[in-house]
C-alpha cells in the first residue's frame, strides 16, 4: 500500500449532501432509499461508502453525482446546488466536473479504448489535454491497449480504461460504484491502487461505493450506511477494523 | 405453449407494435392494389351489365379486325335499314339501332367540355325503355334536328337546364341544339365519366355517324322467347355480313374487352403490389430477426427452466403467426383506405372513374391473410431456429458488436448471382431481349441482398467517413453503429434499395422516352403548328379542319392524323391515316423508296424494319382487310425509315391515305386525332397563326399549338403519368423509411445501457439525437445508393434493349431527378430517426447503471 501523506486539501468539501431524502414509489409501497443524509465529501480525499445490500449506497452516489434527483434535501458539487441545473446543466456537470466508474458496462462498445478515454472531452468538442491523458494512460499501463475495442479487453483492463476516462477530464471528483465487484482479487487490487494514486499523486477526489472491506481499506475515510442513514464513520480504516464494524452493523 | 407465446407477445408492446406495423404496411399495399383493381373491374362490369340489361339480342357486323390497346377492336358498321325487317320477325317486341359517335358539348362561354380520359358520346335516344340505360329525370325525349337530351353531370358542369341552347361539335358541323331533357345513367349522373348527348335516332344517325350507318342493333324479345331462340329466328333473316348474338353474350364480350383494357392498369398496380410486398417482406424479416435476437436471454431462460428446443421454436412461430394474422387484418383495412386514396389520386390527375364502393373480394382477404401469415412465419423461422439453439446458459451476456457474418458459400453464391445478373444485363441490352434484362436486374438485386452483410459495412463506413470530422463524436458513433451489425444494416437497407431501384429504372425509362419524343419533334416534325384536343383525349377533331386549312393561302400543307386497325394478310395491326399529298412536307418520315403521294385509294406505306421482317418490297401487293369487312389487294407504295413522329412513339408501322379511312372505316375512325399544319413560304408566323386560329375557332375542342407548345403538351401529359408513378413509389420508399425507423427503434432499445452510459459521461440529448439521425441517414443513403446503382444499370440495359422499337433516343439518366431522390432519401433518413432519437434522448440516465 502506498504511503499516505497528510491531507492538505481535505478541509474544503468538493461535494455535499444536506438532509438528502430519496423515496421510490408512492404511499404505503414507498421505499425510503435515503432517509435524511447529510455528508461532506472532502476535496483530495478517498471516501468509501459501505453498507449492507439495499442500504442506499448507490442511490446516494447517483444523487450526489447528478445522475438522479432527490425527493427532498440538497446536493452541492462545489458551490452549485444541483437542483438549480436543468438537463443541459447537469449534462455539462457530468461531462466536465465529475468522473464515473461503474461496476460493469463502463465503455462504449463501438469505440476503442483511447476513444473511450477521451470521450467526455470529445463530447465537449474539446481536444483532450494530451500530456495529462498520456500520463494517466501511462499510470494505468494502458499504452499498448489504446486501439483495442472493449470486447478485446479483459474485465480488469476494461475497468482500468474506465478509471482512465474518469481521470482524463481532471474532473475534480470521481464516483465509483463497486468498481471491482466483477473482478478477481489481483485486478481489484490494481484498480484500487490506481484510484489511491489518483488521489495521492494526481490530486483527485474519489467517492467509492463498496461492500468489500478489503476495497474500502484503501480509503481515507469510510461512511457506513444502513437503511438510508449514515450510522457510522471511520477515518484511516484498516480492513480488520472494517470487518468488525460491518459485523456489528449487520447485527 | 400458447400461453407462453401470448405472454411473450404482450410483454413487449413496443416491439409488437413495430412488427405489426411492418406487416400491416406490407399486406396493406398489396390488399390496396387488389381492392383497387377489383373495384375498377367491377365498375366497368356493372356498367356494361346495365347498358345491356334489357337487350335480348344484338345484331352486328360479322367482320371484325382485332385492334391494339390504343385502337380497340374494330367492327364494321350496320345499315339501319335492317331494323324494320328485324322488328317484323316473330317474337321480336322491338328493335332499335345503336348510334354511338362522338360529340363534344360546348359550354356557354365557348370552351368545350373535354374529358381527358372518358369518351364523349353522341348517340340516339332509345324509344324502347328496355334497351335504354338512361332515365329521363327532367324534360322529354328529343325529337327532330334541334333537340337533345344530355346527361346530368353535363348539365351540372355546363350549367345547362331544360330549354337552354347547347352547342355540340360533331364530326361534321357544330350543331346548335336545345336541351329538352336531362337524364341519369342507372342513378348516377353519367356513365363512367363519359359525356352523353342524345338526339332522336334519324338525326343522331345523320350527325353523329359519318356515313348514315349505325354500330349495332339492339333487339328486345317478346315474353317467353328465350335469347337463344330469338337469336336463331333473327339469324335466319340476316344477310351474310351480319350476325346476331344473345344479350348475355354481348355483355360478356364487352366485359371481357374492358377487362383486357384494364390489364395494363392492373399490370402496373400488380407490379407495384409485388414491389411493396417484397419490400414489406424484407421489413418483416428484418424486424423479426432483431426482435428474436433481443429475446435471446428470455428464450434461454425458458430453456433453462426446462423448455425443449421444439417448444421454444413452436412458441416463436406461434407468436409470429398470431401477429401475422392480426396485422394482416389491419393491413386489409389499411388497403381499403389506400385503394380509396389511390382512386382519389387518379381523379385528381384527371382520370375520372365512377364511384363504386370498394370491392373486397374473398380472394383479396384470403391472399392478404395467407401472405401476411406465411411471410411473417417464414421471416420468423430463421431467427426462431437460431433462438431454439440458444444454450440455456448463454443468457447473461452484454450486447456485443457482431462479427461480419456470412460463410464462403454465401459469398460465392452472391458472386455467382452477381456475375449471372451482369451477364444478363449486358446480353439483354445487346440482343434487345427484354426478358434477359429483367432477369439480370432481379439477379443483380439478389446478389446485392446476398452480399449485403459484406457490402454494407464497407459502403456505410465510406459514407460515414467524413462524419467524425464534421460532426465529432455523434458522427463517429453513428458511423460505428451503422456498421456494427452488418446483417441488420444490410437487411434494413434492402427494402429501401428495392424501392429506389424500381424508381430509378422507371425514371430512366420515363426520361429516355421524354427525350425521345422531344427529339422526334425537333428532328422529324416539319410542320410549324399542330391542332389537337389536349390531354389523352379520344380523336374528336372534324376532318373539316384539315380541309378548311388547306384552302387558306397562308397554309402550305395540312394533314389530319387518324388511327385505327386493319389486317394485312390476316394479321391485325394499328394503322395511321395521313394526307398522302402533304405528309412529306409535314413529317420527316425518312422515305427510302417510293412516294407517299402514291398512297391514294389502293396503296399503303410501311416502315423498313417491318418490310424487311416480312420480306416485302416496294410494289408488293398484299390482301388488306378493313373494319367494314372489305378485303382487297393493296400495294406498298412507300417504304420509310421512322414512323415515330406520326404514331407518336407508339407501335405504328403502317400508313394509309385518309381517303381510305373515310371509305373503309367506321364513324369513330373518321375523326382526326391531330392536324399538322405548315405555313406557306413568305407568310409571317403571326399571319399564319391568325389564319389557323381563325379556322380552329369554329371547332371548340381544337387547340392550336406551335412547336414549343407541342412539346410542352406532350411533356405535360407525360409528367402527369410520372406524377402517379412518383406518388406510388414514394409510398414504397416510405415503407423502406419505416423499416429504418423500426430498426433504429429496436437498436435504441437494445442499446439502452450504452445510451445511458453516454448520457452519464456527458453526452447531451442533442448529441444523442444527432448521432441516431446520422446513423439513419447513413443507412438510408446506403440503401438509396445501392438501389440507384442497380437501377441505373438496369435502366440503361432496358433502354438499349428497347431502342429501335419504342424509344429512339439514347439513354438519358435523369441526374437532377436522381439527385432529388437522394435528397429525399436524406430527408426520409432524418424523419425516420426522429422517433427513435427522441426515445433515446429521453431514456433515463440511470438505466445504464441500473439496467438488469
Ligand atoms: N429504481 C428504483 N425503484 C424502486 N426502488 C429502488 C430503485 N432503486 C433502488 N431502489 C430501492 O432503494 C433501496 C436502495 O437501493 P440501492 O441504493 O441500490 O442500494 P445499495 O446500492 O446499497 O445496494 C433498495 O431498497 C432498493 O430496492
Ligand atoms: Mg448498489
Amino acid at each position: 500500500m502506498p504511503a499516505r501523506p497528510a491531507p492538505t486539501t481535505g478541509t474544503r468539501a468538493i461535494a455535499r449532501a444536506v438532509d438528502a431524502v430519496k423515496l421510490y414509489g408512492f404511499g404505503d409501497a414507498a421505499v425510503r432509499a435515503l432517509d435524511g443524509v447529510t455528508v461532506d465529501f472532502e476535496s483530495g480525499r478517498y471516501t468509501a461508502i459501505m453498507g449492507p445490500s439495499g442500504s442506499g449506497k448507490s442511490t446516494l452516489m447517483h444523487c450526489v453525482a447528478g445522475l438522479d434527483s432527490l425527493t427532498s434535501g440538497q446536493v452541492f458539487i462545489g458551490d452549485v446546488d444541483l437542483a438549480t441545473l436543468d438537463d443541459r446543466g447537469l449534462t455539462r456537470l457530468r461531462r466536465d466536473q465529475v468522473g464515473f466508474v461503474f461496476q460493469s458496462f463502463n465503455l462504449v462498445p463501438t469505440l476503442d479504448a483511447g476513444e473511450n478515454i477521451t470521450l467526455p472531452a470529445s463530447l465537449a468538442g474539446r481536444r483532450p489535454e494530451q500530456a495529462w491523458v498520456d500520463e494517466v494512460v501511462a499510470t494505468l499501463g494502458l499504452g499498448d491497449r489504446l486501439h483495442h475495442r472493449p470486447s478485446e479487453l479483459s474485465g480488469g483492463q476494461q475497468q482500468r480504461v474506465a478509471v482512465a476516462r474518469a481521470l482524463a477530464q481532471r474532473p475534480g471528483i470521481i464516483f465509483a460504484d463497486e468498481p471491482t465487484g466483477n473482478l478477481d482479487s489481483k485486478a481489484s487490487a490494481e484498480i484500487l491502487g490506481f484510484m489511491r494514486r489518483a488521489v495521492d499523486d494526481l490530486g483527485q477526489s474519489v467517492v467509492m461505493v463498496s461492500h468489500d472491506p478489503g476495497a474500502a481499506g484503501y480509503a481515507d475515510r469510510v461512511l457506513f450506511l444502513v437503511d438510508g442513514r449514515i450510522v457510522d464513520e471511520m477515518r484511516d480504516p484498516t480492513a480488520d477494523g472494517l470487518i468488525d464494524n460491518m459485523r456489528r452493523l449487520g447485527e | 405453449m400458447l400461453k407462453t407465446a401470448l405472454k411473450g407477445l404482450l410483454g413487449h408492446k413496443l416491439r409488437l407494435a413495430i412488427t405489426a406495423v411492418a406487416i400491416a404496411l406490407g399486406v396493406g399495399f398489396m390488399a390496396g392494389t387488389l381492392v383497387l383493381t377489383d373495384t375498377l373491374a367491377r365498375t366497368f362490369d356493372d356498367l356494361f351489365a346495365r347498358v345491356g340489361a334489357g337487350v335480348d339480342a344484338e345484331v352486328r357486323a360479322r367482320s371484325v379486325v382485332e385492334g391494339s390497346t390504343e385502337t380497340g377492336q374494330q367492327r364494321a358498321d350496320v345499315d339501319p335499314a335492317i331494323v324494320e325487317r328485324i322488328t317484323a320477325v316473330e317474337g321480336v317486341k322491338g328493335a332499335e339501332a345503336n348510334v354511338l359517335g362522338f360529340a363534344v358539348p360546348v359550354k356557354k362561354d365557348g370552351t368545350p367540355i373535354a374529358s381527358a380520359s372518358a369518351p364523349q358520346f353522341g348517340g340516339n335516344w332509345y324509344r324502347l325503355d328496355e334497351v335504354n340505360p338512361y332515365e329521363l329525370v327532367e324534360g322529354q325525349p328529343p325529337r327532330g334536328p334541334k333537340e337533345a337530351v344530355i346527361d346530368r353531370s353535363l348539365a351540372k358542369s355546363g350549367d345547362f337546364s331544360v330549354g337552354d341552347p347547347i352547342k355540340v361539335q360533331t364530326i361534321g358541323p357544330t350543331l346548335e341544339l336545345e336541351v329538352v331533357g336531362i337524364a341519369t345513367f342507372g342513378g348516377s349522373d353519367n356513365a363512367a365519366g363519359a359525356t352523353f348527348v342524345a338526339m332522336d335516332t334519324p338525326n343522331a344517325t345523320r350527325y353523329f355517324s359519318a356515313d348514315g350507318r349505325v354500330q349495332t342493333i339492339s333487339v328486345v324479345g317478346e315474353e317467353g322467347v328465350s335469347q337463344e331462340e330469338l337469336v336463331r329466328r333473327i339469324g335466319a333473316i340476316l344477310p351474310g355480313d351480319l350476325e346476331a348474338v344473345t344479350g348475355a353474350a354481348s355483355i360478356d364480350e364487352a366485359q371481357q374487352e374492358s377487362r383486357e383494357q384494364l390489364e395494363v392498369f392492373n399490370a402496373f398496380f400488380s407490379g407495384f403490389a409485388a414491389v411493396s410486398l417484397v419490400v414489406g417482406a424484407f421489413l418483416i424479416y428484418n424486424t423479426f430477426g432483431i426482435i428474436i435476437g433481443q429475446r435471446t436471454r428470455e428464450l434461454a431462460l425458458l430453456r433453462s427452466l426446462g423448455a425443449g428446443r421444439g417448444q421454444v421454436l413452436g412458441s416463436v412461430l406461434l407468436e409470429a403467426a398470431v401477429i401475422g394474422l392480426l396485422a394482416s387484418l389491419a393491413g386489409i383495412v389499411l388497403g381499403v383506405g389506400l385503394a380509396v386514396g389511390l382512386k382519389a389520386l387518379l381523379d385528381l390527375i384527371g382520370i375520372d372513374l365512377p364511384d363504386t364502393a370498394p370491392v373486397i373480394a374473398p380472394r383479396t382477404v384470403i391472399v392478404s391473410i395467407v401472405l401476411g401469415v406465411v411471410i411473417t412465419t417464414l421471416s420468423a423461422l430463421v431467427p426462431a431456429v437460431k433462438a431454439s439453439r440458444v444454450p440455456p446458459l448463454a443468457a447473461i451476456r452484454d450486447v456485443a458488436v457482431e462479427r461480419v457474418q456470412g460463410s464462403a458459400v454465401r459469398a460465392a453464391l452472391g458472386v455467382v448471382l452477381g456475375a449471372l445478373g451482369i451477364a444478363g444485363l449486358v446480353a439483354g441490352a445487346a440482343n434487345d431481349e427484354l426478358a434477359q434484362v429483367l432477369t439480370g436486374v432481379v439477379l443483380v438485386f439478389a446478389a446485392v441482398v446476398v452480399l449485403g452483410p459484406r457490402i454494407a459495412p464497407v459502403v456505410a463506413r465510406g459514407l460515414g467517413a467524413p462524419l467524425p470530422r464534421l460532426a465529432g463524436i455523434p458522427g463517429l458513433l453513428a458511423r460505428e453503429n451503422a456498421t456494427r451489425n452488418p446483417k441488420r444494416s444490410a437487411g434494413t437497407a434492402s427494402a429501401l434499395m428495392l424501392s429506389v431501384a424500381v424508381v430509378t429504372v422507371l425514371s430512366i425509362f420515363f426520361f429516355s422516352f421524354l427525350a425521345s419524343i422531344n427529339s422526334s419533334v425537333d428532328q422529324d416534325l416539319l410542320a410549324d403548328y399542330q391542332i389537337d384536343t389536349g390531354g389523352f383525349g379520344f380523336p374528336t377533331l372534324s376532318p373539316e379542319i384539315a380541309t378548311r386549312l388547306e384552302e387558306r393561302p397562308e397554309v402550305a400543307a395540312a394533314s389530319g392524323v387518324r388511327f385505327g386497325s386493319f389486317a394485312v394478310e390476316g394479321d391485325s395491326h394499328p394503322v395511321y391515316g395521313v394526307d398522302g399529298a402533304d405528309v412529306d412536307e409535314l413529317f420527316d418520315l425518312g422515305l427510302e423508296e417510293g412516294s407517299f403521294e402514291d398512297l391514294g385509294a389502293d396503296g399503303f406505306a410501311v416502315d423498313r424494319v417491318t418490310a424487311e421482317e416480312q420480306g416485302w418490297r416496294l410494289g408488293t401487293e398484299l390482301d388488306v382487310t378493313f373494319p367494314n369487312g372489305t378485303t382487297r389487294p393493296m400495294r406498298i407504295v412507300a417504304v420509310y425509315d421512322n414512323a415515330g413522329i406520326v404514331a407518336q412513339n407508339s407501335d405504328g408501322h403502317y400508313l394509309l391515305d385518309n381517303s381510305v379511312f373515310t371509305a373503309e372505316f367506321p364513324a369513330q375512325n373518321q375523326f382526326d386525332a391531330r392536324v399538322a399544319v405548315r405555313s406557306a413560304e413568305g407568310v409571317s408566323s403571326d399571319e399564319a397563326r391568325a389564319a389557323i386560329d381563325e379556322v380552329a375557332a369554329a371547332f371548340p375542342s381544337a387547340e392550336v399549338r406551335d412547336r414549343d407548345g407541342i412539346k410542352e403538351e406532350q411533356n405535360s401529359q407525360l409528367y402527369q403519368s410520372l406524377g402517379i408513378l412518383v406518388v406510388m413509389l414514394a409510398l414504397s420508399v416510405l415503407i423502406g423509411g419505416l423499416g429504418i425507423t423500426n430498426t433504429l427503434a429496436l437498436s435504441v432499445f437494445e442499446r439502452t445501457r450504452e445510451v445511458g452510459l453516454l448520457r452519464a459521461v456527458g453526452a447531451s440529448r442533442r448529441q444523442l439525437r444527432a448521432s441516431i439521425g446520422y446513423e439513419s441517414v447513413i443507412l438510408t443513403l446506403f440503401g438509396t445508393i445501392m438501389g440507384m446503382v442497380i437501377g441505373v444499370a438496369g435502366g440503361a440495359a432496358l433502354i438499349s434493349a428497347l431502342s429501335g422499337t419504342l424509344i429512339r433516343a439514347t439513354i438519358s439518366v435523369p441526374i437532377p431527378f436522381l439527385v432529388a431522390v437522394l435528397l429525399l432519401a436524406v430527408i426520409i433518413g432524418v424523419l425516420a430517426s426522429l422517433l427513435p432519437a427522441w426515445r433515446a434522448s429521453r431514456l433515463d440516465v440511470l438505466r445504464a447503471v441500473a439496467a438488469e
